[in-house]
């Protein structure tokens, strides 16, 4: 496994950006390599702007944003090289052939692989010869992927890429991913509202909500320890004394998600449903900002997914 | 740069083939209103310039040209020489279809140009064009650099009405002092107010010296105009 003492790929270390209708506070994680990151969060949670960030499309104002060690806005070509990015809406000149636009695409990277491409273009079933504006979006982002992949990119920022895709080509572009990841040099940031695609594909989870980090840490860990309390409203303010990560007010009672199952079924198992938390719970009901950063990837002694050894709480 | 500029000339390949008809359309113009057609071949030239702006915010790929491996810096030259080449271009294309108009119908178009003579015919003509699509194209990209496409053409626009409104009260303010033209050049032929603009400045300073000051306004201008839209275009948001 990829591992120790190298490098994380990206790196963001208490990053802030404001706009005048939103803002993302002192958000910090990382994306180790050889590892898949899911980003995930509510719309307008700041999923995007932090693949803008790690982009260099737009500066931070406060904290730091490092891609391969390097600032993206200084370093913005050699970084960008190494990069392969689908944005949430993708945008092509719509008036020109699919392989017009890979043209000009593939004369930015000396790495560009033809018959990668090619192959990809076959793969995802994108036509070569259409004009661009006659794609539908599942096609486009399609096209997107394959753009992305086809010059052996070390980091893939891929923003809500199974959004708009027929269930058979998200499984396939999963596995594709998983794929892409085996030979330990690539690793993926991917953010999505769909909690399947996690499950099936992520090592790492970064839970973002109005633009603070909530969490971020091992998907294993989650499945594995953290538990959802399902009790009557009597509980309520005994759950709330549990430090729960998030707590909902439901019909028939109250719902707390506490990261711990073995503390949570000694406590409440007696009075209370208490079941492994899904990452569904997870995104539902965790609303505490995370107290520090889970630290993964370069500070750490190991990083075999799903091993809280891993983990600097 | 060179990724740059192809990205640049496969955009308008598709519509190179406009240049033929516009250059027709044009050489009927010269028969008609003779003082349109500097402008009009002037316009044409940056229209390619406008083109590829237009494009670029039209299907939204500002975010996609800056994700590719480019600096901001270099993209920001490549369209200072791709817009200034469209000039250039432009310019031998206007010469080279006067002189072919011209070849053709000597009497009848001598007859509509009495009075003046075409800005092909002569290089102070031609320094007009090249200089007034220089000054146009340096002037409009740091707008568009700073506030994107549509923003950037409003603003341009409604500046250089300003400041075209601003010098032409100052000059008829203040008389129409040492470089002004005849009144046979205004009007219709603004052109022809370049042009007599050069040749005083060449009667005053000479030849040699009038050639060196204007190039060296002219590359200051661009120095000024170029690091503006590096500036601007670095610290946008995209």
């Amino acid at each position: 496994m990829t591992g120790l003492d190298v490098e994380n790929v990206l790196e963001f270390t208490g990053v802030s950006k404001i706009y005048e209708a939103f803002a993302l506070r002192d958000v910090s994680f990382s994306v180790p390599p050889g590892y898949i990151v899911g980003l995930v969060g509510p719309n307008g949670a700041g999923k995007t702007t932090l693949m803008r960030l790690a982009m260099g499309l737009a500066a931070a104002e406060g904290g730091v944003v490092r891609v391969f060690g390097r600032d993206p806005r200084q370093a913005e070509a050699a970084v960008r090289a190494r990069i392969g990015f689908v944005h949430d809406t993708p945008a092509f000149y719509d008036y020109l052939s699919v392989e017009r636009v890979a043209a000009i695409v593939a004369s930015f990277y000396a790495a560009w692989d033809a018959s990668l491409f090619h192959h990809l273009l076959a793969e995802f079933g994108v036509p070569r010869r259409a004009r661009v504006w006659s794609l539908s979006h599942g096609t486009r982002t399609k096209f997107a992927l394959a753009l992305a992949l086809s010059h052996h990119a070390e980091l893939l920022l891929l923003d809500e890429p199974t959004t708009g895709l027929d269930p058979v080509f998200r499984d396939h572009l999963l596995d594709r991913l998983s794929e892409t990841i085996a030979d330990s040099r690539t690793s993926v940031l991917f953010s999505t509202q769909i909690m399947g695609d996690l499950e099936r594909v992520a090592d790492f989870i970064v839970l973002i909500r109005g633009g603070r980090l909530m969490f971020s840490g091992a998907k294993d860990d989650i499945l594995d320890h953290w538990a959802v309390v399902r009790a009557g409203a009597e509980l309520s303010a005994e759950l709330a004394a549990a430090s729960p990560r998030g707590m909902a007010t439901t019909r028939r009672g109250v719902e707390a998600l506490l990261d711990d199952i073995a503390s949570a079924r000694r406590r409440f198992g007696d009075r209370a449903v208490v079941e492994k938390a899904t990452l569904e719970d997870v995104f539902l009901l965790c609303r505490e900002p995370q107290a520090a950063p889970t630290r993964y990837g370069r500070e750490t002694s190991g990083l075999e997914p799903g091993s809280s050894a891993r983990r600097e709480d | 740069m060179g990724h740059l500029l192809a990205k640049d000339l496969r955009l308008v390949a598709p519509y190179l083939w406009l240049i033929v008809p516009a250059h027709v359309l044009f050489c009927v113009q010269a028969f008609l209103v003779p003082e349109l057609d500097f402008w009009m071949n002037l316009a044409v030239a940056l229209a390619w310039t406008a083109a590829i702006a237009l494009v670029e915010w039209q299907s939204d790929t500002d975010r996609l040209l800056a994700s590719l491996p480019a600096a901001r810096t270099t993209i920001v030259e490549a369209r200072y020489a791709s817009s200034l080449a469209a000039v250039a271009i432009g310019a031998l294309l206007y010469v080279v279809y006067g002189h072919a108009v011209m070849a053709v119908a000597t009497d009848r178009l001598t007859a509509r140009w009495s009075g003046t003579t075409p800005a092909w015919t002569s290089a102070d003509g031609v320094a007009a064009f090249l200089l007034l699509g220089y000054v146009l194209v340096v002037a409009f990209l740091p707008f568009y650099f700073r506030f994107g496409f549509p923003r950037g053409a409003t603003l341009f626009s409604v500046s250089a009405a300003v400041a075209i409104a601003v010098a032409t009260a100052l000059t008829r303010l203040g008389g129409r002092g040492e470089f002004a033209a005849g009144p046979a050049h205004a009007g219709l032929a603004p052109s022809e107010t370049v042009r007599g603009w050069l040749s005083s400045l060449s009667a005053w300073l000479g030849p040699e010296l009038a050639s060196l000051s204007v190039l060296a306004a002219a590359a200051a201008l661009g120095v000024l105009s170029v690091r503006l839209s590096i500036q601007f275009y670095k610290g946008r948001d995209l």
